[in-house]
Formats: structure tokens, C-alpha cells, sequence
């Protein structure tokens, strides 16, 4: 067992022990290859399921508004969490949108390498039996029943991953640092800045041919922790904003309202993506308007737990040049 | 194949409107097609889907009897988006009707018996038809002893009040009419709808019990038919759900293995006891 | 012992190409495609589009009888229904093939011809499609690690609804004509196909014990069966708790068939359409009073597991699940309906 899961186990056991959590939201093995799964803990003794390794993908904030519809648990008065980086800006959103009391959490914190992409490893294991899995700073170690194989890390994070600037939680009661890394400086996503080089017919062709693959299934709602609208938009029928079904149109306005809901709230976990049966590739447009807010008010969210929701205020010198004057011409 | 979608249009003739709230509202409606008359044929205790194009569809009891020959009855109250366009509606108006739909209250076990028809509030629809038809003059005679109790929360939330009152003045039927909260002008007995069937007492010997009311109604009314000595399988309660095909294929209105649809609306309560209680 | 050969026949992998040519001339043929990778049917014209050692399609095929959208009646503004009819611009000439299929998924168009076809009133939409579509099947002899067909009395030769199904042998396919349609079909084809004998029965035997061999037996569905007549089983409270309520396994999985009715107006008229619902969203058993019969997802988790292993066979006689694991592999926090099965075979 690597020293990061064995400080977590033993943390997490003497917080339920103690009972200073009532409930701790961790990973546990999964079922299928190269996944992990939430475990919720309540039983001291249950600490002994929590993993961690590059696998650890969910975004476990998403239970928090569940758990706690507005602070007010009665069964659960103080819950533990397990966040990485991009978990913890969700957190912290959380927090800032009154979803959640900072003093209701004990934030386990980890510095985070980035997460494997099952996705793109899978195929290159042939379906050939996994005996185990293991890890180095700098490989993931498959022991296959035909032998033992070794594959670069970076070449199978997730994409969301590849360009992450924040893998170290920000807000959190304890740190558990697991390797030597540099951070990286926060940058605008190569692959959303190629899509925008295109010419606007090239982008709405690729949005609406992306999109086309959607089943409404909701997943990229649900699995979303900034998605806790007791009654989504998409539901509504009084009034009814848009039709139900998969057709072109309602799948389109269902896709962009939900993208700008996220302006200024998205911190690019990649939840969305990984949940999409359909492989649809969410985050092209969820991270353009990351990227557009940074560019446009120098604020990227979830840093800090005393920041405002930016388009919720404003400030004098805000860039207003889509603003337009009739009597001089657009 | 004929289309099970596919409703049949129906004119409104009438609006009544039945409460003080005046958020119940009776719609009497008549098939714009005479040849459609026939392939309606009903029975008490089932219900339609009335549709409102553009809006939707909603599941209605039918309150009118099959006896009441040229006009259904339905009795809606506003709750949602589909109920609150058929409040809208002005006579004259086409409605769709799907239908008729789910089981029927069991008369033909009800022949040879005494009847006891218990209904509070909203839910009395579907029993106003079974009473109609019991009381038609032909029918009557196939039955014994009826007992009719109805209450609401207070004098102006009851519905047809019309053929209540008429209903007390017959003789070959006994008639208690209750309120919660009586006014300065309600004269007739106050107390809710179990004490008073407590008080009452009616006889348990070879009668069949018709409840239909809002859930606390019924979570206070079995209990005290069981004192009295029903058993499960006399008693017959009518249920409601949120439906959409009404044909047992969209899977949204189970009980257990029993679609409220199909399989119901009117099961008894020996057959609820063996179903999961989600409802 | 007499081996089983009435209704098999043999058709030479070299005769395939003929093969696949004159059914063309009768039937349009739709099956896995080399340009997808198997993720899904599509009209195949040529026998050398077609992939046929493939795990399974991505979506499963119960969007060819029942698809996500469907529009069940137009009206105008005047309230007046102007379209009521099953989709009559859909007109064919020509019956489809369904070629390739996996047993399971068309186990699961039995289940589904059970819900919209025999139980009356029969769906007309789905009927109209289900008359003009033949389904022919590819028995599994490399399943997925996540298949587990044979713990809900399923397998990976299932002959329910399929009209033909199709063994891999050395060199040959042994075809197995199953209903009278499947009869028409390779009548139309006899002068392709060869008798069956002994040794090939033996190879296709063979081939299915091997592919049993790795489809795990995790459970026994009849146990289980019986095991959820305890409805308020302490057990329910812990194994909803991962869930988010989307609707992956539901819209995933082939005997899943829950569907709403909605209306939408154009400027001109209307229509109402139905489209694919699931017991997990929490507006599905919501009255209009605010009152819901399962209000959080523990009830929503219940009512999913019951519907499939308790109520369907009292209504239909059949489980509904095919083990397919398509719920398994997309569920986005791993909630895995086998290990759920196992913990609740393993409480009191």
C-alpha cells in the first residue's frame, strides 16, 4: 500500500472513530478494469476500502448538495470528503453559492498527478487478463496475463487533466502530498484554442455534429457537482423552456443553456466527459468559456473560499467593447 | 389495428362549477362522433385520459354513470399544467377522450349485497357513477340495503351537492352528509368521515364497502372498518396515480407487479395488503 | 444419443458473399459495420462492410422498435387530429434484416414484443416496425468480461427472438432456422445451404461450452427472484447511495422500455410525442399535488431492481435483464447491478 492511502485510511478511521465526521466520501475498487468507485464510510472499521491511485476519477462533491440540502443534514451533521484538485474548486464553488458551510466538512485534501483516462489504456491492453495494477511517478505497471507492460503516464490522462493548473487542493483541513510535480501555469486549453481558430461555420458544424450523439440521458447534469437545481430547466413545464426530445433542436438548446449555466462556475473536473455513454466531447465548449472568463475578467473559480461568483457582480473595468453604439454603426 | 394513442374528440357542453375554491369544476362533454357513444362503453369506477391539445393528457375518473344516457361527466380539479388549460376551457370547446380505461368498481359481486359507499372530498367521483347506477331504477332492486357516507373539509368543498341533497330525501337509501368545519348555515351533522362511520355502524353481514378518499382519510377509515368487522376482501378502494399511456406500457404507475391503469384503478384491500405500500 | 439437427443447416464461409447477395435481393440488411467498429448497425450493402466479431453494439437495438422519439399523433389548431395513424410516410416495400445480432439483444426484443406486442392493446408503432423486421443472430463465443447473460437465464446461443441463428464453425456457419420466418428466409437461399452433420454438431457444441466457460455464472437469478419478495429489507437504505439519478442504465439497457407522452405546439398545430423516460429521475412518479410515491432515490434504486427481477416475471413471466452489462460498463460511478445482486444474496 503507498504511504498517500495508508495516511488516508488511518485519518479517516480515527475521524469516524472520534467522531469528529459522521460520514466520509472516499474511492473504493471498482468493479471493471482500471476504475474506482465512491465508498461512503459510517463504520470506523469500513476505512480499510479507501484507495488511492491515478484511477480515482469521480468528482465525490457532486453527493455534497445530496447529502446536505443547505446545510441542514440531521442524520449527517459533519462530512468528510476526499478532494483532489479540481474537486476541492468545486468545493470551494459550492461554498461560495451557499450550497454547503465550510464548518459542516473535514476536507481531506490530495495533490493529485493527474488521472488515467480508462478510455485511451483500455485498448491497448488487447482484453488480455489484468492480474494487477501498479504505479511509479512516472508509469502505470499493468501485470497482464501475457506479461508485465509499462505506459507512460502522460500519455493517457484524461484530457481535462493534461492541462491542469490546480492539482493541489486549495481549501482543506488535512494535505496529503503524494509526489514531487510542478504545478503548471494556468494557460488557455490548446484543443479549445485550435477549435476557435476554425472558421464559424467549421465550429457550429463540429458542435452540432458532436451533439447529434446525445440520448438525453442527463448524465452530464447529474454527475456535475454545480448542477444542484432542485428543478432543472430541462424539466420544467411551467413553463416549458424547450421540448423533450432528441431531436436537433431541443438537444442544442439543451446543450447550450447547460454550458452557460456553467460560465464562471466550471472548473473543468472533466466529470461531464467521463460520464457521456456517447463519448461526446463536453468539454470543448464547457472549458471555451472557462477560458473566455479568464480572458475577459481574470478570474478563474473555486480558488478561494472568499471569492464572489463573477457574473453575479461587477467591476468598473470590466471589457464592454460587445457593446454597441447605433448612431456610430455597430 | 386501431390506435390506442389516438383519442376521440368530444365536445363541452356545460361547465359546473362545484366548489367554493372554485378549483373543482365539472365538465359534462359529448362525443362529436355519435359512433364513438359505442365504443366508450363503461362501467363505473373507470376512468379516461381527457386530453387538451397542446398541453397533454390527464387521467379523470368518469363520474357520470353509464345510465346517464348522451353526456360523461368529468370531474378535474387544477392542479397542473394539463388540469389548469381544462379549467380554461369554455363550452364549446373540443377536448380528446381516451378510453374508457383501468377495471371497474365489482357489481356484479355487489349484486345480492348491502352497499356501503364511503368518499371524502375531491375523490368522490367515481363514486357518484357507481351510485347513480345502483340507484337507477331498473338496478335498484338487484341490491340491498346502500349506505352512503360523504364528507369534505367544509360545507363549500362539497361536490354535487345537488344530487346530495336529493339523495337524502330518498327512501331506499340512507344518506350522511359531514363536514369537518361546519358554517353558521350548515345545519347537518359535523365530525370526519371515519367517526362518523364509527357512529353509524352500519352492518358488516354481507356488505361490500366502496372507500375513496384523500390518503388520511383512508390511513383513519380502515382501521375503524376493521373494528367494525369487514374483512380485506369486501372493501374496495379506488387509487390514483400519476399516469400516461393508461394502457400498462409506459411503466409509471406500478404498485408492485399491479399497473393502477390496467390492473386498477379499484382494487380491494386484500389485494393491496399483498402489494408493496408505495403509493 | 441423436444430436439435435432438425431446422440446422451448414452454409460454407465461402458461399457467404452469395449468400449475403440474395437475401439483398429480398430483404434491406442492417447489421455491425467495419466504419463503427461494431458500435452500431447500419445499413450494410456490401458483405465486406460487415463486422461480425464484434462484443456488441454500443446502443442497444431496442431503438429500432421503440426509438427515443416517436411522433404518435399530429393536430392542427383547431384541435382536429390530422395524423393518428402509425408512421404511414414510413412505408416499406422491402422487410429488414437485423443480421448479427447478439442472443441477448434479441432475447430482450422477446421481452419487449411481450410489453408492446402481446399485451393488449398491442402498440401499433412498434408492431408496424416489429412485422417488417426479421432478426437474425451470431451466437457469442468471445464474450466480454462484464456479460453474465447466463446468471438471468440468458446465454450466448438464447434462441428467444431471434428467427435464425447463426454458430461460427471452422470454416462453415451452422444456421439454425428457429421460426417460420426464418424459414421463408433461407428457403430463399436453399441452393446455398448444405446438410448438418454429427461433427459439425459437435464443434458448435463444443464452442458453446467454451463460451459458457468464460461467462462466469455470478448468480442464480431464480434465487434472487424470490429473495426480493422483502420489500422493506433493511438493505435498500445503503445500495442507492452512489447513485446520481441519471438515466445511463436505463437508456442503455434493452428490456428497458418506460416512456412519457408530451405535447409540443408548432404555430400551426401540434404534435404529441413520446420519448424514452426512466424510473430514476425523480419527476417520474411526481403528482401533480407534490406528492411522490418514491421521493428519494432509494425508493427510485428499489423500484429499478424490482421492476426487472420481482414484478416483470409476475407480470410476464420473464426477468427482465439480458446480461448484456451495458448498465455495468457506462454507469459513471461504477454501480454495478452484479455486485448489487451478490450483497443482497448475501444479507439475512
Amino acid at each position: 500500500m503507498k504511504p498517500s492511502e495508508h495516511e488516508i485510511i488511518n485519518t479517516v478511521k480515527k475521524l469516524l472513530a472520534d467522531k469528529k465526521i459522521d460520514l466520509f466520501i472516499g474511492y473504493e475498487q471498482g468493479t471493471l478494469p482500471l476504475r474506482t468507485s465512491p465508498c461512503f464510510l459510517v463504520n470506523p472499521d469500513d476505512s480499510n476500502k479507501l484507495i488511492w491511485n491515478s484511477f480515482c476519477a469521480n468528482n465525490l462533491t457532486v453527493y455534497l448538495s445530496r447529502i446536505m440540502p443547505n446545510g441542514k443534514n440531521k442524520k449527517f451533521k459533519r462530512i468528510g470528503i476526499l478532494c483532489k484538485g479540481c474537486d476541492s474548486r468545486s468545493l470551494t464553488g459550492l461554498i461560495r453559492e451557499k450550497q454547503i458551510k465550510r464548518e459542516d466538512l473535514y476536507i481531506i485534501g490530495i495533490s493529485c498527478q493527474g488521472i488515467i483516462d480508462s478510455r485511451k489504456l483500455l485498448p491497448q491492453l488487447n482484453s488480455d487478463e489484468i492480474l494487477s495494477i501498479d504505479e511509479d511517478d512516472d508509469s502505470i505497471i499493468v501485470k497482464l496475463k501475457s506479461g508485465e507492460e509499462r505506459f507512460k503516464r502522460n500519455h493517457y490522462l484524461y484530457d481535462a487533466c493534461l492541462n491542469c493548473a490546480y492539482p493541489t487542493p486549495g481549501e482543506y483541513d488535512m494535505l496529503v502530498r503524494t509526489a514531487k510535480y510542478a504545478p503548471q501555469v494556468s494557460v488557455p486549453d490548446p484543443a479549445v484554442k485550435e477549435f476557435m481558430g476554425k472558421p464559424r461555420e467549421e465550429r457550429w458544424r463540429i458542435f452540432e455534429h458532436e451533439l447529434s450523439k446525445c440520448i438525453r440521458c442527463y448524465a452530464c447534469r447529474n454527475v456535475c457537482p454545480n448542477c444542484y437545481c432542485k428543478e432543472c430547466f430541462a424539466e420544467q413545464t411551467k413553463p416549458t423552456w424547450f421540448g423533450v426530445t432528441s431531436e436537433r433542436s431541443d438537444l442544442l438548446f439543451y446543450h447550450l443553456t447547460r454550458i452557460f449555466h456553467q460560465a464562471g462556475r466550471c472548473v473543468d473536473c472533466g466529470a461531464c466527459v467521463r460520464a457521456c455513454p456517447m463519448n461526446i466531447n463536453l468539454r470543448l465548449f464547457t472549458r471555451m468559456l472557462v477560458d473566455e472568463v479568464k480572458e475577459r475578467f481574470g478570474y478563474e473559480p473555486g480558488l478561494s473560499i472568499k471569492e464572489q461568483s463573477v457574473l453575479a457582480a461587477f467591476e468598473i473595468d470590466d471589457k464592454q467593447e460587445f457593446m454597441t453604439e447605433p448612431e456610430k454603426g455597430t | 389495428m386501431s390506435n390506442p394513442y389516438v383519442p376521440m374528440p368530444a365536445k363541452i357542453d356545460d361547465i359546473i362549477i362545484e366548489n367554493e375554491a372554485r378549483d373543482i369544476k365539472t365538465l359534462k362533454v359529448s362525443f362529436t362522433d355519435k359512433d364513438d357513444w359505442k365504443r366508450f362503453a363503461f362501467m363505473p369506477g373507470q376512468f379516461a385520459e381527457i386530453s387538451i391539445f397542446g398541453a397533454g393528457e390527464c387521467p379523470i375518473g368518469i363520474a357520470s354513470s353509464p345510465t346517464e344516457k348522451g353526456y360523461l361527466l368529468f370531474t378535474v380539479k387544477r392542479a397542473g399544467l394539463v388540469t389548469m388549460q381544462l379549467h380554461r376551457a369554455e363550452r364549446g370547446e373540443i377536448i380528446g377522450l381516451r378510453g374508457p380505461l383501468g377495471n371497474t368498481y365489482p357489481l356484479h359481486k355487489m349484486e345480492g349485497h348491502n352497499i356501503l359507499i364511503i368518499g371524502g372530498g375531491f375523490a368522490f367521483t367515481t363514486l357518484r357513477a357507481a351510485i347513480k347506477y345502483i340507484i337507477e331504477e331498473n338496478n335498484r332492486k338487484r341490491f340491498d340495503d346502500i349506505t352512503v357516507i360523504y364528507g369534505a373539509r367544509t360545507p363549500g368543498e362539497l361536490i354535487y351537492k345537488k344530487e346530495l341533497w336529493e339523495w337524502e330525501k330518498r327512501r331506499d337509501m340512507k344518506t350522511y352528509i359531514t363536514v369537518d368545519r361546519g358554517d353558521k348555515d350548515w345545519k347537518r351533522r359535523e365530525g370526519f368521515v371515519p367517526s362518523v362511520l364509527k357512529e353509524i355502524s352500519p352492518r358488516v353481514n354481507e356488505t361490500i364497502a366502496l372507500v375513496c378518499g384523500p390518503p388520511i382519510m383512508i390511513k383513519f377509515t380502515l382501521p375503524v372498518l376493521d373494528e367494525l368487522g369487514f374483512m380485506p376482501e369486501s372493501i374496495f378502494l379506488s387509487l390514483e396515480m400519476r399516469m400516461k399511456c393508461g394502457i400498462g406500457k409506459c411503466g409509471r404507475c406500478n404498485i408492485g407487479h399491479k399497473y393502477v391503469c390496467k390492473d386498477g384503478p379499484v382494487f380491494s384491500f386484500a389485494e393491496l395488503q399483498e402489494l408493496p405500500s408505495e403509493y | 444419443m441423436v444430436k439435435e439437427r432438425r431446422g440446422s443447416v451448414i452454409l460454407d464461409k465461402k458461399d457467404f458473399e452469395n449468400f449475403f447477395s440474395l437475401l439483398a435481393e429480398k430483404y434491406t440488411i442492417f447489421g455491425p459495420s467495419q466504419d463503427d467498429n461494431g458500435d452500431a448497425f447500419t445499413k450494410i450493402d456490401s458483405p465486406q462492410s460487415l463486422k461480425l466479431h464484434y462484443k456488441n453494439t454500443h446502443l442497444s437495438l431496442k431503438s429500432y422498435f421503440f426509438p427515443q422519439t416517436e411522433t404518435l399523433l399530429t393536430f392542427d389548431n383547431h384541435m382536429k387530429i390530422t395524423k393518428g395513424k402509425e408512421n404511414e410516410t414510413e412505408e416499406q416495400t422491402k422487410c429488414s434484416i437485423l443480421f448479427g445480432v447478439r442472443p441477448c439483444d434479441a432475447t430482450a426484443i422477446y421481452f419487449l414484443d411481450k410489453v408492446f406486442q402481446e399485451s393488449s392493446p398491442p402498440d401499433p408503432y412498434y408492431v408496424k416496425r416489429r412485422s417488417v423486421t426479421r432478426i437474425i443472430s451470431f451466437a457469442c463465443t468471445d464474450p466480454s468480461s462484464t456479460c453474465f447473460c447466463t446468471s438471468v437465464a440468458c446465454g450466448p446461443d438464447s434462441e428467444k427472438g431471434s428467427d435464425i441463428i447463426f454458430f461460427e464453425l471452422d470454416g462453415h456457419y451452422l444456421v439454425k432456422q428457429i421460426t417460420q420466418e426464418g424459414e421463408e428466409i433461407l428457403e430463399g437461399v436453399k441452393e446455398l445451404l448444405k446438410p448438418v452433420t454429427d461433427k459439425h454438431i459437435e464443434e458448435k457444441d463444443r464452442s458453446m461450452v467454451a463460451a459458457r466457460h468464460k461467462l462466469r455464472k455470478i448468480f442464480e437469478v431464480s434465487n434472487f427472484v424470490k429473495k426480493l419478495e422483502n420489500f422493506e429489507a433493511p438493505y435498500w437504505e445503503k445500495l442507492h447511495q452512489k447513485c446520481l439519478g441519471c438515466g445511463i442504465c436505463t437508456y442503455m439497457c434493452p428490456t428497458c422500455h418506460c416512456f412519457d407522452m408530451t405535447d409540443e405546439v408548432t404555430g400551426s398545430g401540434g404534435r404529441r410525442v413520446r420519448t424514452w423516460d426512466s424510473c430514476m429521475f425523480p419527476l417520474f412518479t411526481l403528482h401533480a399535488s407534490g406528492h411522490n410515491p418514491r421521493p428519494t432515490q432509494k425508493e427510485r434504486m428499489r423500484q429499478r431492481l424490482m421492476h426487472k427481477f420481482n414484478y416483470a416475471p409476475k407480470i410476464f413471466g420473464e426477468v427482465f435483464c439480458v446480461g448484456c452489462g451495458r448498465c455495468v460498463v457506462h454507469c459513471p460511478v461504477n454501480l454495478d447491478l452484479r455486485s448489487v445482486v451478490q450483497q443482497i444474496m448475501e444479507e439475512q
